[in-house]
């Protein structure tokens, strides 16, 4: 049996859940957004322009993004330094869906990015929408956790078993990673 | 579990799991999957009822069975009948179904179980009573992984059967060939 725990915390500061998914709509709604911030955040301090070049996006995008991350508060312009660095800070906000309360942190919005290149993650967004892949992450750790299999949980998800299983295995690439830099995401 | 192996010339029963883990024909993990089973000389078979949950499937998911189709075209993989009214493999599948059911949280009720996954263990245990190769079951989720490996070895079958983790195993056998 694997010994990780995988498990999303509550976050320690209560002002860090606002709880208001129109904050982040963007966020979530735009997977090349998403991958930006990911990636800053993956990164740590950074140069736009090495942003910039990394994901190969145009100037004109990067700035707009950075832009838009400023302005949900989550991007932090380190202005003393030439050139301009930026950081970014984890969100964390609770979502409610007809799983119950869904608590999405980067992990989440990495898997959001994702769709851009893996057609797992895409089509089951599509068809199901991303309050829907918050929950199949929510049971993809859970099944991580050895807490019930892959079909129990495309069976709580109300979702085709092959679909299901389709996008738990994706997210599991997913959450394998993203230890590395959701804070949230316990292991 | 570093380096587990799956013995040459063996029967394996994988799950769709752990296809989709592999990804399509045009993925790493795919290619060294079925370049492994094919030196090794090893049948893969994956149970007619997850061929049909595949089947039976959204048109949207049609790139998976495209999936199957290409490893069946490949002739490494094969589907195979479970024989239901084998008494022994009936009940390796109630037994499995049961385990995984005491396994599971306490938010999951009995309906919530598939007889899907417990199948694996009866096509497992039919191949491991009635014929002479070595058999092992490849399953990418931890806790049917384990219910499997209980049921299978409470039943004491003529020759041991691996229950080996498939996302694991099938990540491995990348690195090996990235490390060659």
């Amino acid at each position: 049996m694997m010994s990780t725990d995988f498990r999303l915390i509550d976050s320690a500061d209560p002002e860090e859940t606002l709880g208001n998914l129109l904050t982040y709509a963007e966020l979530l709604n735009t997977p090349q957004l998403a991958r930006l911030y990911i990636h800053v955040l993956q990164n740590g301090t950074v140069t736009i322009e090495s942003v910039k070049q990394d994901l190969g996006i145009p100037h004109s995008t990067a700035y707009k993004y950075v832009g838009e991350l400023e302005e949900m508060g989550v991007l932090t312009r380190h202005e003393d330094q030439t050139p301009t660095r930026i950081s970014v800070k984890p969100i964390h906000l609770t979502l409610d869906t007809e799983h119950g309360e869904v608590v999405a942190t980067p992990v989440l919005v990495d898997a959001i990015g994702r769709q851009i290149e893996n057609e797992d993650i895409r089509v089951f967004v599509e068809r199901q929408g991303i309050p829907k892949l918050a929950a199949a992450l929510h049971y993809t750790l859970r099944v991580m956790n050895g807490e019930m299999t892959q079909r129990t949980a495309a069976t709580k998800l109300d979702v085709h078993p092959v679909e299901g299983t389709t996008v738990i295995s994706a997210l599991q690439d997913v959450v394998e990673e993203a230890t590395a830099y959701d804070p949230y995401l316990k292991p | 579990m570093p380096g587990a192996e799956l013995q040459r010339g063996c029967i394996t029963i994988i799950d769709t799991s752990v296809l989709f883990a592999m990804g399509g024909p045009s993925n790493d993990k795919y290619q060294a999957f079925e370049e492994y089973v094919t030196r090794r000389d090893i049948a893969v078979r994956i149970p007619d009822h997850v061929a049909e949950e595949l089947g039976e499937s959204p048109e949207a998911y049609r790139y998976q069975r495209d999936r199957l189709r290409s490893a069946q075209d490949a002739g490494w993989l094969e589907r195979a009948e479970v024989d239901f009214t084998d008494s022994g493999v009936s009940s390796a599948i109630d037994r499995t179904r049961e385990r995984i059911y005491s396994l599971s949280a306490d938010d999951v009720t009995e309906d919530d179980i598939e007889t899907t996954d417990a199948v694996l263990a009866g096509l497992a245990y039919q191949y491991a009573t009635k014929g002479p190769r070595h058999v092992a079951v490849l399953v990418s989720d931890i806790l049917a992984e384990q219910a499997i490996d209980d049921v299978l070895r409470s039943m004491d079958p003529p020759d041991e059967i691996d229950v080996v983790e498939g996302r694991t195993f099938v990540r491995e056998l990348l690195d090996d060939v990235r490390e060659i």
